[in-house]
C-alpha cells in the first residue's frame, strides 16, 4: 500500500440506522440523493478483502460491517446509482489487479431519492437482491445489480413569487411559469405588486426552495431592497432570484450580481428564453 | 340698494356661475375619462387569455381579437404596448406587426394627426417601439413639415426614420428642422448601428460641428474599431475640441493608431491633448510608449503627469520603468508622481 494511501474504518452495523436516518433527513430537506451498496465478501481471502475495502472507500463514503452472513453496506453520500456503479467496478477491478479472484463477490446498488424509504425495506431489498443473484443459475453470475425501488423522487414543492407592479406582466409570467413546470415538481405561486407586501408577508420565511422573480422598480420597497432583505436571511441560499430590469449597462449588472441576483433579465426579454431559464432552475432544484 | 352695489352683486353672481360651470365641466370631463378608462381596462381583462394565446403561444389568429369598437381599439393598443415593453421575440414582433397592420393603422394615423402633443407623441412611440414600417410615409410627411413639431417629436421622428430607412436618414441629421444640441444628437446616435455611423462618417466634413463631436464620442464609447480611420482623420482637424475627443475615443477603443500622428500632441500647448496622449500610449508598443510617457511624466500639468505614470504602471515593465525613472530623474514633481504610483499598487 503506498504511504499516502488513506484507510478508513469499517463501522459496526448497529450504527447504520443512525447514519441512514441522518442522510434521509437531508434528502427530505435538500432533495439530495444518496446510494447504498451491498457487497458480499469473496469466497476466499476474506481477511484481505476487508483491509482492501478499507483502502478503497472514499472519504465521502461510510462502510458498515454486519455479522455473518450479511454483506457489507457502503453508504455513498451525494452519489447516484451511476456513480455507485463506477465505484463498485473500480473496487472489483482493483481487487483483481492485486491478484485475487472475484469469485463469490456480489453487489447490489440502491439509489435512495425518496425521503420516505424505510430502512427495513431498503436493507431487505438490498440483501434479497444479493441472495437472488447467488441463487441464480447463470454460469457467470452478474456481479452488480441495480435496484430502482427507491430511486423515484417524491414530488417536490417549490415556492415561486412574482414581484411586479404591472398586472398584465404578472399574468404573462404566471402563464409562462405554468408552462415551465417539469415532472416531479409542483410550484406554489404567489404574486405581489409591491415590495412591502412581499416582505411583510410570512410567505418567504418557510424552509422551501423559493424562486423569486422581481422587478428592480417596485412601489413602496424596490427590488434591490427586497433582494438585500432576502440575502440577509440566515437560510438565504434557498432563494433563487431573477431580477427583471431595463438597466443594461455592465456596471449595473455587476452591481446586481454582487448584491445576490442569480439571473439578470433585461427587459424586453424573450419569453421562451425565460421559460428555458426557469426550467433549468427547477431541474437543478429537483435533482 | 345703490346701483353700484347691485352691479357688484351681479358681477359676483356671474363670476360664481362661470366658476361653477367650469368646475362642473371639469368634473364631467374627469368622469368621462374615468368611465372610458374602466371600459378599456375591462376590455383588456376580458381578453387576457386570448392575447397570451395570440402573442406568446401563437395558437389563435389576429382575427380572433379583431376590435369592434373604439374602446377595444384602445385596449388592443395598450395590450400591445405593455407586451412589447416587457417582452420581445421575433414571433412576438411579427404578431404585433400583423395585428397593427390589420386593425390599428387608421388609429395610429389619427394619433399622428392629433392637435394634442401628448397624443402625437404616443403615436410616434408606438411606431418606434413596434417598428411599424407601414407608417414610414406618414412619419416622412411629418419630417418634411418638421418645424411645426416640438423638439421631442422631431427627435423621435428622426430616430424612427433612421431605423426604418437606414440609408436615407443622413439629411435629417445634417439639416434638422430644429437646432439640435449635443445631448439631442447623442440620443439619436446611440440608437444607430455601426453601418449607419459609417454613413455619417462618409459625410463627416459636411456635418454640423456638434454632430461631428458626438459622432467621435459615440465611436469611442461604442468601441467601434471600424471607425478608427475617422478618428485618425480628426487628429488633423483645426478644432481642438474635436482632436481631444478623437484622442480620447482612440484610447477608449483600446487601440493605437497605425500612424505616428499622435507624437505631435506630446508637445501640444493644450494640456488636455497631452493628457489624452498619455492615456493613449498605455496601448502603444513598449519601446515607443516608454520614451513618450517618461517625457510626459515631467509635464508641468499634474493631471498629465498622473496619467503618464498610470499608463506606465499598466504596462508589462511599468514598475521597473518607474523605479528607474526615480533613480535617474532630477525633476522632483515627476519623481513624486512616480513614487505615488508605485506606492498605490
Amino acid at each position: 500500500m503506498p504511504a499516502h494511501e488513506k484507510t478508513f474504518a469499517l463501522l459496526e452495523g448497529n450504527l447504520f440506522s443512525t447514519f441512514y436516518q441522518l442522510q434521509l433527513s437531508s434528502n427530505r430537506r435538500f432533495h439530495t440523493t444518496f446510494t447504498l451498496v451491498f457487497i458480499s465478501a469473496p469466497s476466499n481471502d476474506s481477511e484481505q478483502w476487508e483491509s482492501y475495502l478499507k483502502k478503497r472507500i472514499r472519504d465521502t463514503d461510510i462502510a458498515f460491517k454486519f455479522p455473518e452472513p450479511h454483506p457489507y453496506q457502503i453508504l455513498l453520500t451525494n452519489a447516484n446509482e451511476r456513480e455507485a456503479e463506477f465505484f463498485v467496478t473500480r473496487v472489483l477491478e482493483g481487487w483483481e489487479a492485486e491478484g485475487y479472484t472475484r469469485q463469490g463477490i456480489l453487489s447490489s446498488i440502491l439509489e435512495i431519492s425518496s425521503g420516505q424509504s424505510p430502512i427495513e425495506a431498503v436493507i431487505e431489498t438490498g440483501r434479497n437482491a444479493l441472495l437472488s443473484m447467488a441463487g441464480s443459475e447463470l454460469s457467470v453470475p452478474v456481479p452488480i445489480t441495480v435496484d430502482h425501488s427507491f430511486s423515484k423522487r417524491e414530488q417536490v414543492s417549490i415556492k415561486v413569487s412574482i414581484l411586479e407592479e404591472d398586472h398584465m406582466v404578472t399574468r404573462v409570467l404566471s402563464n409562462l411559469l405554468e408552462r415551465s413546470v417539469i415532472e416531479g415538481v409542483a410550484i406554489d405561486l404567489r404574486v405581489f405588486h409591491d415590495g412591502d407586501s412581499f416582505l411583510s408577508s410570512d410567505w418567504y420565511q418557510s424552509p422551501h426552495s423559493h424562486i423569486v422573480i422581481l422587478n428592480d422598480i417596485l412601489p413602496k420597497k424596490n427590488g434591490v431592497e427586497v433582494l438585500q432583505a432576502l440575502r440577509a436571511m440566515p437560510n438565504e441560499r434557498k432563494f433563487h432570484i431573477f431580477m427583471m430590469t431595463k438597466r443594461m449597462t455592465e456596471n449595473e449588472m455587476i452591481y446586481a450580481y454582487e448584491k445576490g441576483v442569480d439571473e439578470y433579465i433585461i427587459k424586453p426579454f424573450n419569453p421562451k428564453l425565460f421559460e428555458a431559464q426557469v426550467k433549468k432552475v427547477l431541474g437543478r432544484l429537483y435533482t | 340698494m345703490s346701483p353700484n352695489l347691485a352691479g357688484t352683486a351681479l358681477g359676483i353672481f356671474i363670476l360664481l356661475v362661470v366658476l361653477f360651470s367650469l368646475a362642473g365641466l371639469l368634473i364631467v370631463q374627469r368622469l368621462r375619462t374615468e368611465r372610458k378608462r374602466s371600459k378599456v381596462q375591462f376590455a383588456i381583462e376580458s381578453k387576457q387569455k386570448d392575447w397570451f394565446a395570440y402573442l406568446i403561444e401563437g395558437t389563435i389568429s389576429a382575427g380572433g381579437l379583431a376590435p369592434s369598437s373604439r374602446v377595444e381599439i384602445e385596449a388592443a393598443d395598450e395590450v400591445l404596448y405593455r407586451y412589447r415593453s416587457n417582452f420581445n421575440s421575433e414571433d412576438l414582433h411579427y404578431r404585433i406587426i400583423t395585428y397593427t397592420e390589420q386593425y390599428l393603422e387608421k388609429y395610429y394615423r389619427e394619433l399622428l394627426m392629433s392637435k394634442t402633443w401628448s397624443i402625437r407623441m404616443n403615436g410616434l412611440q408606438r411606431i418606434s417601439l413596434f417598428n411599424l414600417q407601414f407608417m414610414t410615409p406618414e412619419v416622412q410627411k411629418m419630417a418634411a413639415t418638421g418645424s411645426s413639431y416640438s423638439k421631442e417629436e422631431i427627435l423621435l421622428i428622426y430616430k424612427i426614420l433612421a431605423s426604418m430607412t437606414p440609408t436615407k436618414f443622413v439629411p435629417y441629421f445634417t439639416n434638422p428642422a430644429v437646432p439640435l444640441g449635443e445631448f439631442d444628437y447623442r440620443r439619436l446616435l446611440t440608437s444607430l448601428d455601426v453601418d449607419q455611423l459609417i454613413l455619417l462618417a462618409r459625410q463627416f466634413d459636411q456635418l454640423p460641428v456638434v454632430l461631428k463631436r458626438v459622432l467621435v464620442d459615440v465611436t469611442g464609447s461604442g468601441y467601434f474599431l471600424r471607425l478608427l480611420p475617422l478618428l485618425e482623420h480628426c487628429l488633423d482637424s483645426e478644432d481642438a475640441e474635436l482632436r481631444i475627443r478623437a484622442l480620447k475615443a482612440i484610447a477608449l477603443i483600446d487601440t493605437f493608431p497605425s500612424t505616428s500622428s499622435t507624437t505631435v500632441f506630446v508637445r501640444s500647448p493644450i494640456w488636455e491633448e497631452r493628457l489624452m496622449v498619455a492615456k493613449l500610449y498605455a496601448n502603444a508598443p513598449l519601446e515607443e510608449a516608454h520614451e513618450i510617457l517618461t517625457t510626459l511624466l515631467t509635464d508641468p500639468v499634474y493631471q498629465v503627469r498622473k496619467q503618464a505614470a498610470a499608463s506606465l504602471q499598466d504596462m508589462r515593465t511599468g514598475k521597473s520603468t518607474l523605479q528607474e525613472f526615480i533613480r535617474h530623474s532630477e525633476d522632483p514633481y515627476a519623481i513624486d508622481m512616480a513614487v505615488e504610483m508605485i506606492d498605490k499598487e
